[in-house]
């Protein structure tokens, strides 16, 4: 075992060096605008903003707490400061069909001037309207055509009156009608009378009377066309008047915006529908008494009728700088392409164009849209409808119970706006991956990918970068200073959490929790600069608030309910090492692993497996214990063991293979009837040739096991075996690197199994001499022996089929 | 109002109804006024006896006002019909009457509309007429309104379809007696519906328009209504017409009792588009 020494305490944890900083206090240091280490996002960033060619949209994926959503927008609100800003956008009453409002594109700015004119305009109609058609001058003429028309009645009905008169008959109105009679003295003869008549009289009465009645006929068919010439001639007349009254308030404005044709068309048909509606514009304001006895509110109608004229000011840039940047915070399909909203009148919904409200893809037109891609994909129909509008060039508001024609209330279909935006999905990387397999159009229109590193190289430029950006986070947030030690503490840390002395962690929530909760705890001491001992503080407190299971499960070895040897030696057992994560914090801790080893047919047993508490990569790692175990030992002959491996006290669930090498250490012992060390614990997962690789979390899983030998005393030589390459990745906690110091921990690099059987077992590993055989008394040798043995007893079984009894 | 309680207190008004639109703007002409002059309303539905006779002639036939088709008439139809306009008149005027405040009485009438008319005139103190529409001889008096304007010896409102009660309040004044009479309604008319006042000045009042002034001021104290003077015009219909076409279509005031003769009162009701009140004198 002499072969593979301890790592020393320098390399188990790599220190950054306050000496090494120039600056005292992060106050010394410049402001760091640009994003730390992601240079491969931000420079698909700006392609994707560059780039003007349709389907050239942004997904931005990587890890939550990375800062994505920060830099996206701080990037774009950067960028978008200087392009132009986009036109307002306007949604107007359609004149011809007001169920198909139109729209009005004007310069920014000139949006909310035209509304408030064309308002300034109405009222003023309202009032300048009345005031001439109560004139004397326009009465005169429209009476002149009313009376025209009654005297054109009236002078033929007393034609025929005269007619008759001369005939000695009379015309007389009876309730329903009019009806010709011989009359004599002004009164109408009784039939007693007529019927004393001469015959020839009577008959031509008679004949008169038919004729009178014919020629009142005719005369009566032709009143309705009359009255409606007369109709024609009033409106006629009324519109001439409004027109010439509104021609010259409308002129001024007509001159203002002459130069935008858009609103000019606007105007001209605004013009004809208040000449072709002049009525509404005279129709006196009800009081509110005959509002309410005739139980309709007519001024409501009225209020309703002049909404006509109004301009619904959908997108306003105003006060815009640049093109817009819009982050929707809840992506639904009403929030991103904008709904018609219906108003209750006298219990029916009723909507206009007055009523259609701005979606966020309107408010971004021109500019910048960027969405959660959860919460987008969280809400119905919202990717449909971004999709739509990105496939179409056009944002067309449609209700979804539209969409799915499942509403038949009268609804609006407005004019669809031209849409130009660029949008930004933020999202996780799975999210990303799931659209582009799941999602035909996604790969369509999403072509820019902006992938965010979770970690950058830990070297003297970055280590320097980041300390500026801790600095620029202080001030923005108004953070004490942090001095040089605080800032090497902080940097460890990211090491620490990027899992891997080498590397820094570009987790940007992580960083700045961790900066506010050491300005939290160095003004609980007073100070008015933070130093290592507050970051040390935070980072214990940040533990120590979620240790509640870890202590637990301490405290449970100790009492010895969960069984962990940290003294003597055994055969067949090994500690191994796992990693439970509970939220945004793991821990290691021991557990014991046991093999058995019979006589059998050449299987291993995995019963996490068997039992379905094990995961499939668990499974993996134990199948390639049986390739190994036949490979090496057994390539001649069958494989005549039956082994079963098994996780002790463990209810849970296992998964991953960084167990499989302690799996292997046990049933070598096991084969080999050699006890193993139990002051050691062992992490990494083995291939089939018996090389150790490596696993996550080694930090954690020494850490748990040197929290366990120091609840149960340093009574040996305690330590743990971890894979070789993970040396790397080693920032251990600093009590752990002390007792390495002391040499009561020991951390041993293994690369091969044969080095960790060695250290474990204190007996020779031993390799093939030229004849193939390993040399007598190592631990391989024992092991083949072992196999040949069961072999050449299943031999001597022969078919028999073995007994399996599991324990 | 000592004057106008002492000799033309308007108690009750006889209004004339044959649901015509003319008919129906003089009663909301006649209301209006009952309800300035605190007087009942009296409505007279007279059932044609012309239409009941013509509706026994064999050959008896009407074209209807609807769909100007040749209708057959009888009888039973005739007063049926009849029957279902006085209600409909009688609903009318409970409507006006209710709406205005004032008292009311109905009555239906069998006979000749204007000798019915002329008998029921003896009830009442005031009677209201509609004008007719512009008739082909250039008359806007309907023949009852003109009948009545020659034989009623009672005060009549010949109200103008569309424009019943209009500011302002036009008098006459040509010094007469029964023209002081006039004054005195219209100026009581003005003070309750808190209209102006004109007095319209016939020649030859001599010296009285500044003791009219003053008198009528002492009438109105401070509370009165604005009263304008003009004229002065001849006594005859042409020249107060023209007079009347530089004012506003308010009603105008007038007494048959003074110098201007019933053939001009007559002439100048034709000729104006204003209601018009003509006061009976005491005679």
């Amino acid at each position: 075992m002499g072969s593979i020494r301890p790592l020393t305490a320098d390399e188990l944890y790599k220190r950054c060096d306050p000496d090494e900083f120039t600056f005292e206090t992060t106050a010394d240091l410049e402001d760091l605008k640009d994003v730390l280490g992601q240079e491969r996002a931000v420079a698909s960033l700006r392609f994707g903003m560059g780039i003007q060619h349709p389907g050239y949209n942004l997904f931005v994926l990587g890890p939550t707490g990375l800062g994505k959503h920060f830099t996206v927008r701080e990037f774009f609100d950067r960028q978008a400061a200087t392009e132009p800003v986009p036109a307002d956008w306007c949604y107007i009453n359609n004149f011809a069909d007001s169920q198909k409002p139109s729209t009005l594109c004007l310069p920014a700015g000139k949006g909310a001037e035209l509304r408030d004119d064309v308002a300034k305009l109405v009222e003023e109609l309202r009032s300048a309207l009345p005031s001439i058609f109560d004139s004397e001058d326009y009465r005169t003429r429209k009476q002149a055509v009313e009376e025209e028309i009654k005297e054109r009645h009236d002078k033929a009905v007393e034609e025929v009156r005269r007619g008759a008169q001369e005939k000695g008959i009379g015309m007389l109105r009876t309730p329903t009608g009019l009806v010709f009679a011989p009359v004599r003295k002004g009164e109408v003869i009784s039939p007693e009378e007529f019927e004393q008549l001469p015959q020839e009289d009577r008959t031509r009465v008679e004949e008169d009377l038919a004729a009178l009645q014919q020629r009142m006929q005719t005369v009566m068919r032709s009143f309705p066309q009359w009255e409606k010439e007369g109709r024609d001639r009033v409106k006629a007349l009324n519109r001439e008047v409004a027109t010439l009254a509104i021609a010259h308030l409308m002129d001024d404005l007509r001159r203002k915006y002459a130069d935008l044709p858009q609103a000019v068309g606007y105007l001209n048909a605004l013009q004809q529908d208040v000449s072709g509606n002049v009525d509404e514009f005279l129709a006196p304001p009800e009081s509110p008494l005959a509002a309410l006895i005739s139980g309709t509110s007519r001024g409501g109608a009225g209020q309703t009728f002049f909404r006509r004229y109004e301009i619904n000011l959908l997108v306003d840039h105003r006060s815009g700088q640049g093109a817009p940047v819009i982050y929707e915070d809840n992506p639904t399909y009403q929030n991103l392409v904008g709904q018609a909203e219906y108003s209750a009148q006298l219990g029916a919904l009723v909507t206009d164009f007055s009523l259609i409200k701005a979606g966020a893809l309107h408010r971004a037109n021109g500019g910048y849209l960027i969405l959660d891609a959860y919460k987008m994909l969280m809400q119905p129909y919202a990717w449909e409808g971004l999709k739509r509008a990105l496939r179409t060039s056009e944002i067309r508001i449609e209700s979804v119970g539209q969409m799915l024609s499942l509403m038949s209330t009268v609804s609006l279909e407005p004019e669809p706006i031209p849409f130009k935006v660029k949008v930004i999905l933020v999202g996780e990387r799975r999210l990303y991956y799931l659209l582009t397999q799941l999602d035909p159009d996604f790969a369509a229109l999403f072509k820019v990918a902006a992938d965010f590193e979770e970690s950058v190289d830990r070297n003297d430029g970055n280590t320097l970068l980041y300390a500026r950006r801790i600095a620029t986070f202080g001030r923005e947030e108004g953070l004490v200073p942090f001095d040089r030690g605080a800032v090497a503490r902080i940097i460890e840390h990211t090491a620490r959490v990027a899992e891997d002395s080498e590397k820094l962690s570009t987790h940007r929530r992580m960083l700045t929790d961790l900066l506010r909760e050491s300005d939290y705890w160095a003004r609980q001491d007073s100070r008015r600069v933070a130093s290592a001992e507050h970051v040390q503080q935070a980072i214990d407190a940040q533990i120590h608030r979620s240790d509640r299971v870890r202590e637990h499960l301490q405290e449970q070895i100790q009492r010895g309910t969960l069984l962990i040897d940290t003294e003597g030696e055994r055969v067949g057992q090994v500690n191994g090492l796992s990693v439970l994560s509970l939220g945004p914090y793991s821990f290691g801790h021991p557990s014991r692993i046991t093999a058995r080893v019979r006589l059998g047919k050449g299987e291993v047993i995995d019963i996490e497996r068997e039992v379905e508490l094990g995961g499939p990569i668990h499974s993996k790692g134990v199948l390639i214990l049986s390739g190994f175990l036949g490979g090496r030992y057994a390539s001649d002959q069958p494989l005549s063991l039956s082994a079963s491996l098994v996780f002790e006290q463990s209810y849970g669930g296992v998964e991953g293979d960084s167990a499989s090498s302690a799996e292997l250490y046990a049933l070598l012992s096991a084969l080999a009837q050699t006890p193993v060390r139990q002051s050691l614990a062992v992490t990494g997962s083995v291939n089939q040739n018996g090389q150790v690789q490596a696993i996550g979390g080694v930090n954690e899983k020494i850490e748990g096991f040197f929290d366990v030998c120091e609840l149960k005393g340093f009574a040996g030589e305690h330590g743990v075996l971890i894979p070789a390459s993970n040396v790397r990745h080693l920032m251990l906690r600093r009590d752990v690197v002390q007792a390495a110091a002391d040499g009561r921990f020991r951390i041993y690099p293994v690369e091969t199994i044969d080095q960790g059987i060695e250290i474990l077992t204190g007996v020779p590993a031993g390799e093939r001499d030229e004849l193939g055989c390993f040399p007598e008394g190592t631990l391989n040798h024992r092991v083949e022996a072992r196999l040949m043995e069961l072999a050449e007893k299943r031999a001597t079984a022969g078919a028999a089929k073995p007994v399996q009894v599991e324990v | 109002m000592s004057r106008g309680e002492r000799g033309l207190a308007i108690r009750r008004i006889l209004v004339a109804l044959d649901s015509s639109r003319h008919s129906l703007a003089a009663l909301e002409a006649a209301a209006e006024l009952a309800a300035h002059t605190e007087a009942e309303l009296f409505g007279l539905f007279v059932e044609d006896i012309n239409l009941l006779r013509l509706a026994r002639l064999p050959f008896a036939s009407q074209v209807s006002a609807t769909s100007a088709a040749a209708e057959s008439v009888d009888p039973e139809r005739m007063e049926r019909e009849l029957r279902g306009q006085a209600a409909q008149a009688r609903r009318a005027l409970a409507a006006v009457a209710e709406r205005a405040r004032v008292p009311w009485s109905f009555r239906v009438a069998r006979g000749e509309v204007v000798a019915e008319l002329i008998a029921a005139a003896e009830e009442v103190d005031l009677i209201t007429l509609g004008k007719r529409g512009l008739a082909s001889n250039g008359q806007r008096l309907g023949s009852t309104a003109h009948a009545a304007l020659s034989n009623v010896r009672r005060s009549l409102l010949l109200s103008q379809h569309g424009s019943p009660f209009r500011p302002p309040v036009l008098a006459v004044y040509d010094g007469s007696e029964g023209s002081r009479q006039a004054l005195d309604i219209g100026l009581r008319l003005a003070c309750t519906a808190g209209h102006e006042l004109v007095v319209l000045l016939v020649d030859g009042t001599g010296a009285a328009p500044a003791e009219l002034q003053e008198a009528v001021a002492r009438e109105t104290g401070s509370h009165g209504p604005h009263v304008r003077y003009q004229g002065s015009y001849a006594a005859n219909a042409l020249s107060l017409s023209n007079a009347l076409r530089g004012e506003p279509e308010g009603l105008l005031v007038l007494s048959n009792a003074g110098r201007l003769s019933r053939d001009e009162i007559r002439k100048l009701s034709q000729q104006v588009r204003n209601s018009v009140l003509v006061v009976a004198g005491a005679r």
